[in-house]
Protein backbone atom coordinates (compact mmCIF):
# COMPACT_ATOMS: atom_id res chain seq x y z
CA UNK A 1 0.00 0.00 0.00
CA UNK A 2 1.23 3.44 -0.55
CA UNK A 3 2.48 4.61 2.64
CA UNK A 4 5.56 2.64 3.90
CA UNK A 5 7.80 5.55 3.54
CA UNK A 6 6.15 7.36 6.27
CA UNK A 7 6.77 4.37 8.72
CA UNK A 8 10.09 5.77 10.74
CA UNK A 9 11.10 2.67 11.44
CA UNK A 10 14.57 1.11 11.53
CA UNK A 11 15.98 1.11 7.30
CA UNK A 12 16.72 -2.46 7.22
CA UNK A 13 14.39 -4.07 9.00
CA UNK A 14 10.62 -4.53 7.54
CA UNK A 15 8.51 -3.97 10.81
CA UNK A 16 5.44 -5.05 10.98
CA UNK A 17 2.75 -2.41 10.07
CA UNK A 18 0.05 -2.26 12.98
CA UNK A 19 -3.61 -2.84 12.42
CA UNK A 20 -4.79 0.33 14.51
CA UNK A 21 -3.11 2.25 11.86
CA UNK A 22 -4.64 0.98 8.59
CA UNK A 23 -8.20 1.10 10.66
CA UNK A 24 -7.75 4.17 10.74
CA UNK A 25 -6.96 4.65 7.23
CA UNK A 26 -9.82 2.72 6.38
CA UNK A 27 -11.50 4.51 9.11
CA UNK A 28 -10.47 8.22 7.69
CA UNK A 29 -11.80 6.97 4.15
CA UNK A 30 -15.34 6.57 5.46
CA UNK A 31 -15.59 9.91 7.01
CA UNK A 32 -14.51 11.14 3.54
CA UNK A 33 -17.28 9.47 1.72
CA UNK A 34 -19.61 10.29 4.19
CA UNK A 35 -19.01 14.19 3.90
CA UNK A 36 -17.69 14.61 0.22
CA UNK A 37 -15.41 17.41 -0.32
CA UNK A 38 -12.91 17.98 -3.31
CA UNK A 39 -10.06 16.33 -1.92
CA UNK A 40 -7.23 13.92 -3.04
CA UNK A 41 -7.33 10.97 -0.03
CA UNK A 42 -8.88 8.44 -1.43
CA UNK A 43 -7.39 8.84 -4.76
CA UNK A 44 -3.74 9.54 -3.07
CA UNK A 45 -3.59 6.47 -0.92
CA UNK A 46 -5.59 3.79 -1.94
CA UNK A 47 -6.34 0.88 -0.37
CA UNK A 48 -8.97 -2.19 -1.33
CA UNK A 49 -9.41 -2.69 2.55
CA UNK A 50 -12.74 -0.62 2.59
CA UNK A 51 -14.20 -1.86 -0.45
CA UNK A 52 -14.17 -5.34 0.83
CA UNK A 53 -15.51 -4.83 4.32
CA UNK A 54 -18.19 -3.38 2.47
CA UNK A 55 -19.28 -5.50 -0.34
CA UNK A 56 -19.04 -8.71 2.24
CA UNK A 57 -20.95 -6.63 4.98
CA UNK A 58 -23.77 -5.73 1.93
CA UNK A 59 -23.55 -9.28 0.11
CA UNK A 60 -24.00 -10.86 3.87
CA UNK A 61 -27.16 -8.73 4.82
CA UNK A 62 -28.73 -9.60 1.16
CA UNK A 63 -29.04 -13.01 2.54
CA UNK A 64 -32.29 -14.46 2.88
CA UNK A 65 -33.45 -16.45 6.37
CA UNK A 66 -35.36 -19.54 3.65
CA UNK A 67 -33.33 -22.45 2.54
CA UNK A 68 -34.94 -22.66 -0.64
CA UNK A 69 -33.18 -20.28 -3.12
CA UNK A 70 -35.28 -21.68 -6.13
CA UNK A 71 -38.51 -19.72 -5.94
CA UNK A 72 -37.38 -16.46 -3.73
CA UNK A 73 -35.00 -14.98 -6.25
CA UNK A 74 -32.66 -13.53 -4.03
CA UNK A 75 -29.06 -12.95 -4.96
CA UNK A 76 -26.89 -15.48 -3.97
CA UNK A 77 -23.38 -13.62 -1.81
CA UNK A 78 -21.20 -14.58 -5.08
CA UNK A 79 -23.57 -13.15 -6.89
CA UNK A 80 -23.63 -9.63 -5.25
CA UNK A 81 -19.81 -9.93 -5.52
CA UNK A 82 -19.54 -10.13 -8.87
CA UNK A 83 -22.39 -7.30 -9.48
CA UNK A 84 -19.90 -5.28 -7.85
CA UNK A 85 -16.55 -5.76 -8.88
CA UNK A 86 -17.57 -6.72 -12.22
CA UNK A 87 -19.37 -3.38 -12.62
CA UNK A 88 -16.60 -1.70 -11.27
CA UNK A 89 -13.92 -2.77 -13.22
CA UNK A 90 -16.40 -2.48 -16.20
CA UNK A 91 -16.49 1.46 -15.51
CA UNK A 92 -12.84 1.67 -14.71
CA UNK A 93 -11.93 -0.04 -18.11
CA UNK A 94 -14.42 2.59 -19.78
CA UNK A 95 -13.46 5.96 -17.88
CA UNK A 96 -9.94 4.94 -19.33
CA UNK A 97 -10.86 4.14 -22.82
CA UNK A 98 -12.73 7.50 -22.53
CA UNK A 99 -8.91 8.56 -21.95
CA UNK A 100 -9.18 9.78 -18.00
CA UNK A 101 -6.28 10.11 -16.39
CA UNK A 102 -6.89 7.99 -13.36
CA UNK A 103 -5.18 5.08 -12.25
CA UNK A 104 -7.42 1.16 -12.21
CA UNK A 105 -6.72 0.33 -8.16
CA UNK A 106 -7.76 4.41 -7.47
CA UNK A 107 -11.10 4.03 -9.65
CA UNK A 108 -11.67 1.01 -7.54
CA UNK A 109 -10.75 2.01 -4.56
CA UNK A 110 -12.99 5.34 -4.90
CA UNK A 111 -15.94 3.34 -6.50
CA UNK A 112 -15.60 0.67 -3.64
CA UNK A 113 -15.91 3.22 -0.88
CA UNK A 114 -18.58 4.74 -2.37
CA UNK A 115 -21.03 1.77 -1.36
CA UNK A 116 -20.96 3.05 2.00
CA UNK A 117 -24.04 5.07 2.12
CA UNK A 118 -25.62 1.93 -0.26
CA UNK A 119 -24.66 0.07 2.94
CA UNK A 120 -26.23 2.30 5.36
CA UNK A 121 -29.58 2.23 3.51
CA UNK A 122 -29.40 -1.50 3.49
CA UNK A 123 -29.10 -1.52 7.00
CA UNK A 124 -31.70 0.98 7.58
CA UNK A 125 -34.06 -1.20 5.01
CA UNK A 126 -34.03 -3.93 7.52
CA UNK A 127 -34.36 -2.14 10.50
CA UNK A 128 -37.46 -0.75 8.89
CA UNK A 129 -38.76 -4.18 7.57
CA UNK A 130 -39.33 -5.69 11.60
CA UNK A 131 -42.06 -3.46 11.42
CA UNK A 132 -45.06 -4.73 9.86
CA UNK A 133 -45.28 -4.38 5.71
CA UNK A 134 -47.25 -2.08 4.15
CA UNK A 135 -47.67 0.63 1.41
CA UNK A 136 -46.22 3.14 4.39
CA UNK A 137 -43.12 0.96 4.76
CA UNK A 138 -42.01 0.84 1.20
CA UNK A 139 -42.19 4.65 0.82
CA UNK A 140 -40.21 4.55 3.56
CA UNK A 141 -37.73 2.41 2.26
CA UNK A 142 -37.85 3.69 -1.16
CA UNK A 143 -37.11 7.25 0.36
CA UNK A 144 -34.16 5.98 2.35
CA UNK A 145 -32.65 4.36 -0.94
CA UNK A 146 -33.14 6.76 -3.03
CA UNK A 147 -31.49 9.09 -0.65
CA UNK A 148 -28.76 6.92 -0.12
CA UNK A 149 -28.42 6.41 -4.36
CA UNK A 150 -27.64 10.19 -4.89
CA UNK A 151 -25.49 10.54 -1.85
CA UNK A 152 -23.64 7.78 -3.42
CA UNK A 153 -23.37 9.24 -6.64
CA UNK A 154 -22.32 13.04 -5.59
CA UNK A 155 -19.97 11.02 -3.25
CA UNK A 156 -18.35 9.45 -6.46
CA UNK A 157 -18.49 11.93 -8.92
CA UNK A 158 -16.73 14.84 -6.59
CA UNK A 159 -13.97 12.03 -6.97
CA UNK A 160 -13.64 10.98 -10.15
CA UNK A 161 -14.91 14.15 -12.15
CA UNK A 162 -12.11 15.75 -12.12
CA UNK A 163 -10.20 12.97 -14.18
CA UNK A 164 -12.41 13.74 -17.45
CA UNK A 165 -12.27 16.96 -19.63
CA UNK A 166 -15.69 18.67 -18.51
CA UNK A 167 -16.98 17.63 -22.34
CA UNK A 168 -16.74 13.63 -21.41
CA UNK A 169 -17.78 14.13 -17.79
CA UNK A 170 -21.22 13.01 -18.17
CA UNK A 171 -19.95 10.14 -20.57
CA UNK A 172 -18.01 8.70 -17.50
CA UNK A 173 -20.82 9.75 -14.37
CA UNK A 174 -23.10 7.71 -16.62
CA UNK A 175 -22.11 3.79 -16.07
CA UNK A 176 -21.53 4.89 -12.25
CA UNK A 177 -24.84 5.52 -12.57
CA UNK A 178 -25.68 2.34 -13.72
CA UNK A 179 -23.92 0.27 -11.46
CA UNK A 180 -25.63 1.94 -8.13
CA UNK A 181 -28.48 2.04 -9.57
CA UNK A 182 -28.36 -1.93 -9.84
CA UNK A 183 -27.02 -1.93 -6.20
CA UNK A 184 -29.95 0.43 -5.11
CA UNK A 185 -32.20 -1.91 -6.90
CA UNK A 186 -31.31 -5.25 -4.76
CA UNK A 187 -31.71 -3.17 -1.70
CA UNK A 188 -34.98 -1.96 -2.33
CA UNK A 189 -36.44 -5.62 -3.64
CA UNK A 190 -35.43 -7.36 -0.88
CA UNK A 191 -37.85 -8.94 1.45
CA UNK A 192 -36.31 -11.55 4.01
CA UNK A 193 -38.80 -14.34 4.23
CA UNK B 1 22.21 5.31 -14.04
CA UNK B 2 25.87 4.97 -14.87
CA UNK B 3 28.41 4.42 -12.15
CA UNK B 4 29.87 8.22 -12.84
CA UNK B 5 26.35 9.48 -11.51
CA UNK B 6 26.44 6.80 -8.77
CA UNK B 7 29.70 8.27 -7.63
CA UNK B 8 28.51 11.61 -7.54
CA UNK B 9 25.79 10.78 -5.07
CA UNK B 10 27.65 8.86 -2.88
CA UNK B 11 29.92 12.10 -3.31
CA UNK B 12 27.34 14.07 -2.63
CA UNK B 13 25.58 12.01 0.04
CA UNK B 14 28.71 11.78 2.32
CA UNK B 15 29.80 15.34 2.69
CA UNK B 16 25.74 15.77 3.85
CA UNK B 17 26.57 13.67 7.58
CA UNK B 18 28.91 16.49 8.58
CA UNK B 19 28.07 16.13 12.46
CA UNK B 20 26.15 12.88 12.93
CA UNK B 21 28.82 10.72 12.30
CA UNK B 22 26.80 7.17 13.29
CA UNK B 23 27.05 5.58 10.34
CA UNK B 24 31.06 5.06 9.05
CA UNK B 25 31.10 6.86 5.81
CA UNK B 26 34.40 7.60 3.77
CA UNK B 27 35.57 10.78 4.71
CA UNK B 28 36.03 13.53 2.07
CA UNK B 29 39.42 13.34 1.90
CA UNK B 30 39.73 9.84 1.37
CA UNK B 31 39.33 7.87 -1.86
CA UNK B 32 35.72 6.20 -2.14
CA UNK B 33 36.84 3.02 -4.29
CA UNK B 34 33.25 4.02 -6.27
CA UNK B 35 34.45 7.68 -7.34
CA UNK B 36 36.71 8.01 -10.70
CA UNK B 37 38.52 11.28 -8.88
CA UNK B 38 39.94 12.02 -5.52
CA UNK B 39 37.76 14.67 -3.67
CA UNK B 40 40.36 16.17 -2.42
CA UNK B 41 38.50 19.81 -1.13
CA UNK B 42 36.66 19.09 1.67
CA UNK B 43 35.68 22.42 2.45
CA UNK B 44 33.67 22.93 -0.94
CA UNK B 45 32.60 19.79 -1.09
CA UNK B 46 31.14 20.40 2.60
CA UNK B 47 30.02 23.86 1.18
CA UNK B 48 28.19 22.08 -2.31
CA UNK B 49 26.70 19.86 0.11
CA UNK B 50 24.94 22.34 2.49
CA UNK B 51 23.52 23.89 -0.28
CA UNK B 52 22.07 21.13 -2.00
CA UNK B 53 20.75 19.67 0.87
CA UNK B 54 17.73 22.67 1.45
CA UNK B 55 17.69 22.36 -2.38
CA UNK B 56 14.70 19.59 -2.19
CA UNK B 57 16.58 16.54 -3.12
CA UNK B 58 14.21 14.79 -1.01
CA UNK B 59 16.04 14.46 2.03
CA UNK B 60 14.69 17.16 3.87
CA UNK B 61 16.58 16.72 7.14
CA UNK B 62 18.88 13.97 5.67
CA UNK B 63 21.64 14.23 8.51
CA UNK B 64 18.95 13.84 11.19
CA UNK B 65 17.46 10.41 9.94
CA UNK B 66 19.27 7.58 8.70
CA UNK B 67 16.75 6.85 6.13
CA UNK B 68 18.83 9.29 3.59
CA UNK B 69 22.34 7.20 4.84
CA UNK B 70 20.33 4.31 3.47
CA UNK B 71 19.39 5.57 0.16
CA UNK B 72 22.84 6.94 -0.15
CA UNK B 73 24.73 3.71 0.10
CA UNK B 74 25.35 2.68 -3.68
CA UNK B 75 24.66 -0.48 -3.33
CA UNK B 76 21.10 0.48 -2.66
CA UNK B 77 21.07 3.25 -4.91
CA UNK B 78 22.18 0.48 -8.06
CA UNK B 79 19.26 -2.36 -6.59
CA UNK B 80 16.66 0.54 -6.68
CA UNK B 81 17.97 1.68 -9.90
CA UNK B 82 18.30 -1.98 -11.31
CA UNK B 83 14.16 -2.88 -9.55
CA UNK B 84 13.06 0.27 -11.59
CA UNK B 85 14.09 -0.87 -15.08
CA UNK B 86 12.92 -4.54 -13.87
CA UNK B 87 9.26 -2.70 -13.28
CA UNK B 88 9.57 -0.85 -16.80
CA UNK B 89 10.46 -3.82 -18.90
CA UNK B 90 7.81 -5.86 -17.32
CA UNK B 91 5.20 -3.34 -17.95
CA UNK B 92 6.66 -3.21 -21.53
CA UNK B 93 5.99 -6.73 -22.36
CA UNK B 94 2.54 -6.62 -20.43
CA UNK B 95 1.57 -3.96 -22.41
CA UNK B 96 3.11 -5.64 -26.20
CA UNK B 97 1.10 -8.30 -25.16
CA UNK B 98 -2.04 -6.58 -24.19
CA UNK B 99 -2.05 -5.29 -27.69
CA UNK B 100 -1.76 -8.71 -29.43
CA UNK B 101 -4.87 -9.81 -27.99
CA UNK B 102 -6.76 -6.56 -27.39
CA UNK B 103 -5.80 -3.69 -29.98
CA UNK B 104 -5.99 -1.08 -27.30
CA UNK B 105 -5.14 1.88 -29.36
CA UNK B 106 -7.38 1.01 -32.00
CA UNK B 107 -10.21 0.54 -29.07
CA UNK B 108 -9.05 4.16 -27.83
CA UNK B 109 -9.81 5.67 -31.34
CA UNK B 110 -13.77 4.38 -30.92
CA UNK B 111 -13.61 5.61 -27.54
CA UNK B 112 -12.39 9.50 -28.46
CA UNK B 113 -16.54 10.29 -28.00
CA UNK B 114 -17.81 13.31 -26.07
CA UNK B 115 -21.71 14.21 -25.03
CA UNK B 116 -22.38 16.40 -27.51
CA UNK B 117 -21.59 13.32 -30.30
CA UNK B 118 -23.00 10.99 -28.41
CA UNK B 119 -26.43 13.19 -27.83
CA UNK B 120 -26.72 13.86 -31.81
CA UNK B 121 -25.70 9.62 -32.71
CA UNK B 122 -28.84 8.72 -30.08
CA UNK B 123 -30.77 11.21 -32.28
CA UNK B 124 -29.58 10.02 -35.46
CA UNK B 125 -30.40 6.65 -34.18
CA UNK B 126 -34.09 7.34 -33.51
CA UNK B 127 -34.27 9.57 -36.60
CA UNK B 128 -32.27 8.79 -39.22
CA UNK B 129 -34.70 10.38 -41.76
CA UNK B 130 -33.69 14.28 -42.43
CA UNK B 131 -30.00 13.44 -42.02
CA UNK B 132 -28.28 14.22 -45.92
CA UNK B 133 -24.69 13.51 -45.25
CA UNK B 134 -23.84 10.19 -44.56
CA UNK B 135 -19.92 10.35 -45.53
CA UNK B 136 -17.70 9.88 -42.77
CA UNK B 137 -14.92 12.32 -42.96
CA UNK B 138 -11.22 11.22 -43.69
CA UNK B 139 -8.16 13.14 -42.70
CA UNK B 140 -4.82 12.13 -44.78
CA UNK B 141 -6.31 8.30 -45.49
CA UNK B 142 -7.32 8.09 -41.84
CA UNK B 143 -11.01 8.40 -40.36
CA UNK B 144 -11.80 10.77 -38.27
CA UNK B 145 -12.04 10.46 -34.71
CA UNK B 146 -15.68 10.49 -33.55
CA UNK B 147 -15.73 13.09 -31.62
CA UNK B 148 -15.40 15.42 -35.00
CA UNK B 149 -17.96 13.73 -37.07
CA UNK B 150 -21.10 12.47 -36.20
CA UNK B 151 -21.30 9.82 -38.98
CA UNK B 152 -18.21 7.80 -37.54
CA UNK B 153 -18.57 4.80 -35.74
CA UNK B 154 -18.18 4.19 -32.01
CA UNK B 155 -18.28 1.61 -29.78
CA UNK B 156 -19.15 3.65 -26.14
CA UNK B 157 -22.98 3.48 -27.06
CA UNK B 158 -22.97 -0.12 -28.21
CA UNK B 159 -21.25 -0.86 -24.66
CA UNK B 160 -23.30 1.26 -22.76
CA UNK B 161 -26.39 0.10 -24.71
CA UNK B 162 -25.70 -3.31 -23.83
CA UNK B 163 -25.06 -3.02 -20.79
CA UNK B 164 -28.25 -0.68 -20.30
CA UNK B 165 -30.15 -3.51 -22.20
CA UNK B 166 -29.08 -6.36 -19.64
CA UNK B 167 -30.11 -3.73 -16.79
CA UNK B 168 -33.48 -2.44 -17.94
CA UNK B 169 -34.61 -6.10 -19.27
CA UNK B 170 -33.62 -7.03 -15.59
CA UNK B 171 -35.51 -4.39 -14.61
CA UNK B 172 -39.00 -5.39 -16.39
CA UNK B 173 -38.30 -8.42 -15.48
CA UNK B 174 -38.57 -7.60 -11.92
CA UNK B 175 -41.99 -5.82 -11.91
CA UNK B 176 -43.61 -8.86 -13.67
CA UNK B 177 -42.18 -10.82 -10.07
CA UNK B 178 -40.17 -12.82 -12.68
CA UNK B 179 -36.73 -11.36 -11.53
CA UNK B 180 -33.04 -13.23 -10.02
CA UNK B 181 -29.73 -12.30 -10.57
CA UNK B 182 -28.90 -15.24 -12.53
CA UNK B 183 -31.52 -14.14 -14.95
CA UNK B 184 -28.81 -10.98 -15.66
CA UNK B 185 -26.47 -13.30 -16.35
CA UNK B 186 -28.44 -15.23 -18.70
CA UNK B 187 -29.91 -12.01 -20.79
CA UNK B 188 -26.02 -10.93 -21.14
CA UNK B 189 -24.71 -14.13 -22.76
CA UNK B 190 -27.77 -14.70 -24.49
CA UNK B 191 -27.82 -10.91 -25.85
CA UNK B 192 -24.38 -11.55 -26.75
CA UNK B 193 -24.79 -14.62 -28.46
CA UNK B 194 -26.66 -12.85 -31.13
CA UNK B 195 -25.17 -10.19 -31.38
CA UNK B 196 -21.87 -12.56 -32.14
CA UNK B 197 -24.12 -14.44 -34.62
CA UNK B 198 -24.77 -11.41 -36.27
CA UNK B 199 -21.43 -10.19 -37.12
CA UNK B 200 -20.18 -13.90 -37.93
CA UNK B 201 -23.12 -14.22 -40.59
CA UNK B 202 -22.30 -10.22 -41.96
CA UNK B 203 -18.93 -11.06 -42.42
CA UNK B 204 -19.29 -14.36 -43.86
CA UNK B 205 -21.77 -12.85 -46.52
CA UNK B 206 -19.21 -10.05 -47.36
CA UNK B 207 -16.43 -12.57 -48.00
CA UNK B 208 -18.68 -14.87 -50.12
CA UNK B 209 -19.82 -11.76 -52.12
CA UNK B 210 -15.90 -11.06 -51.85
CA UNK B 211 -16.53 -7.41 -51.22
CA UNK B 212 -13.32 -5.26 -51.07
CA UNK B 213 -14.33 -2.58 -48.02
CA UNK B 214 -12.43 -1.13 -45.12
CA UNK B 215 -14.85 -1.96 -42.83
CA UNK B 216 -13.42 -3.70 -39.79
CA UNK B 217 -14.96 -6.12 -37.45
CA UNK B 218 -15.10 -3.54 -34.58
CA UNK B 219 -16.86 -1.27 -37.50
CA UNK B 220 -19.23 -3.76 -37.88
CA UNK B 221 -19.55 -4.45 -34.24
CA UNK B 222 -20.28 -1.13 -33.03
CA UNK B 223 -22.93 -0.87 -35.89
CA UNK B 224 -24.78 -4.05 -34.88
CA UNK B 225 -24.46 -2.99 -31.49
CA UNK B 226 -26.84 0.32 -32.13
CA UNK B 227 -30.18 -1.64 -32.26
CA UNK B 228 -29.37 -2.09 -28.58
CA UNK B 229 -30.61 1.35 -28.11
CA UNK B 230 -33.84 0.76 -29.94
CA UNK B 231 -34.83 -2.31 -27.83
CA UNK B 232 -33.86 -0.16 -24.70
CA UNK B 233 -36.71 2.39 -25.73
CA UNK B 234 -38.61 -0.63 -26.75
CA UNK B 235 -38.29 -2.19 -23.26
CA UNK B 236 -39.04 1.30 -21.37
CA UNK B 237 -42.06 2.53 -23.09
CA UNK B 238 -43.38 -0.86 -22.37
CA UNK B 239 -42.53 -0.38 -18.47
CA UNK B 240 -44.45 3.36 -18.91
CA UNK B 241 -47.25 2.64 -21.21
CA UNK B 242 -47.92 -1.25 -21.79
CA UNK B 243 -48.23 -3.14 -24.85
CA UNK B 244 -49.32 -0.57 -27.63
CA UNK B 245 -46.69 1.61 -26.29
CA UNK B 246 -43.96 -1.19 -26.48
CA UNK B 247 -45.12 -2.17 -29.80
CA UNK B 248 -45.19 0.96 -31.29
CA UNK B 249 -41.63 2.14 -30.31
CA UNK B 250 -40.31 -1.17 -31.26
CA UNK B 251 -41.74 -0.78 -34.39
CA UNK B 252 -40.31 2.93 -35.04
CA UNK B 253 -36.95 1.57 -33.77
CA UNK B 254 -37.16 -1.41 -36.40
CA UNK B 255 -37.62 0.99 -39.23
CA UNK B 256 -35.24 3.45 -37.75
CA UNK B 257 -32.82 1.49 -37.44
CA UNK B 258 -33.17 -0.59 -41.03
CA UNK B 259 -32.67 3.08 -42.44
CA UNK B 260 -29.89 4.01 -40.97
CA UNK B 261 -27.63 0.81 -41.21
CA UNK B 262 -29.15 1.39 -44.99
CA UNK B 263 -27.50 4.61 -45.56
CA UNK B 264 -24.09 4.09 -43.34
CA UNK B 265 -23.48 0.41 -44.95
CA UNK B 266 -24.42 1.80 -48.65
CA UNK B 267 -21.51 3.99 -48.83
CA UNK B 268 -19.14 1.57 -47.01
CA UNK B 269 -20.01 -1.12 -49.46
CA UNK B 270 -21.10 -0.08 -52.54
CA UNK B 271 -18.47 2.51 -52.34
CA UNK B 272 -15.87 0.07 -53.99
CA UNK B 273 -18.13 -0.66 -57.07
CA UNK B 274 -18.60 2.70 -57.52
CA UNK B 275 -14.96 2.88 -57.99
CA UNK B 276 -15.07 0.32 -60.43
CA UNK B 277 -17.85 1.81 -62.28
CA UNK B 278 -17.82 -1.09 -65.20
CA UNK B 279 -21.16 -1.33 -66.74
CA UNK B 280 -20.35 -5.52 -66.34
CA UNK B 281 -20.56 -4.95 -62.26
CA UNK B 282 -24.23 -3.81 -62.18
CA UNK B 283 -25.45 -7.08 -61.54
CA UNK B 284 -22.89 -7.07 -58.82
CA UNK B 285 -24.14 -4.00 -57.60
CA UNK B 286 -27.11 -5.61 -57.79
CA UNK B 287 -26.56 -8.69 -55.90
CA UNK B 288 -24.82 -6.41 -53.15
CA UNK B 289 -27.66 -4.06 -52.42
CA UNK B 290 -30.51 -6.98 -52.25
CA UNK B 291 -27.72 -8.44 -49.85
CA UNK B 292 -27.19 -5.56 -47.55
CA UNK B 293 -31.06 -4.82 -48.12
CA UNK B 294 -31.96 -8.63 -46.71
CA UNK B 295 -28.81 -8.75 -44.12
CA UNK B 296 -30.39 -5.31 -42.44
CA UNK B 297 -33.71 -5.87 -42.46
CA UNK B 298 -33.27 -9.70 -40.81
CA UNK B 299 -30.94 -7.90 -38.31
CA UNK B 300 -33.85 -5.22 -37.35
CA UNK B 301 -36.54 -7.53 -37.32
CA UNK B 302 -34.07 -9.63 -35.29
CA UNK B 303 -34.78 -6.80 -32.54
CA UNK B 304 -38.00 -8.24 -31.46
CA UNK B 305 -37.26 -11.70 -30.31
CA UNK B 306 -34.27 -10.40 -28.67
CA UNK B 307 -36.91 -8.77 -26.58
CA UNK B 308 -39.26 -11.15 -26.67
CA UNK B 309 -38.59 -13.07 -23.24
CA UNK B 310 -38.93 -9.65 -21.36
CA UNK B 311 -42.69 -8.49 -23.03
CA UNK B 312 -45.21 -9.54 -22.35
CA UNK B 313 -46.49 -12.36 -20.91
CA UNK B 314 -49.87 -13.86 -21.22
CA UNK B 315 -48.96 -16.32 -18.11
CA UNK B 316 -45.99 -16.18 -14.90
CA UNK B 317 -43.90 -18.98 -16.57
CA UNK B 318 -41.46 -20.87 -14.20
CA UNK B 319 -38.64 -20.45 -15.62
CA UNK B 320 -37.64 -17.64 -19.02
CA UNK B 321 -37.95 -18.92 -21.99
CA UNK B 322 -35.62 -19.03 -24.42
CA UNK B 323 -36.12 -16.48 -27.44
CA UNK B 324 -38.08 -17.81 -30.64
CA UNK B 325 -37.73 -16.42 -33.70
CA UNK B 326 -40.78 -14.77 -34.31
CA UNK B 327 -40.32 -11.84 -36.76
CA UNK B 328 -43.16 -8.99 -35.53
CA UNK B 329 -42.09 -6.37 -37.96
Amino acid sequence: MAEAEESPGDPGTASPRPLMRDLKAVGKKFMHVLYPRKSNTLLRDWDLWGPLILCVTLALMLQRDSVDSEKDGGPQFAEVFVIVWFGAVTITLNSKLLGGNISFFQSLCVLGYCILPLTVAMLICRLVLLADPGPVNFMVRLFVVIVMFAWSIVASTAFLADSQPPNRRALAVYPVFLFYFVISWMILTFTPQ
Amino acid sequence: MHPAGLAAAAAAGTPRLPSKRRIPVSQPGMADPHQLFDDTSSTQSRGYGAQRAPGGLGYPAASATPQAAFLADPVSNMAMAYGSSLAAQGKELVDKNIDRFIPVTKLKYYFAVDTMYVGRKLGLLFFPYLHQDWEVQYQQDTPVAPRFDVNAPDLYIPAMAFITYVLVAGLALGTQDRFSPDLLGLQASSALAWLTLEVVAILLSLYLVTVNTDLTTIDLVAFLGYKYVGMIGGVLMGLLFGKIGYYLVLGWCCVAIFVFMIRTLRLKILAEAAAEGVPVRGARNQLRMYLLLGATGLISCLQAPGVHPVWPQATPPSHVASPAPNPRC
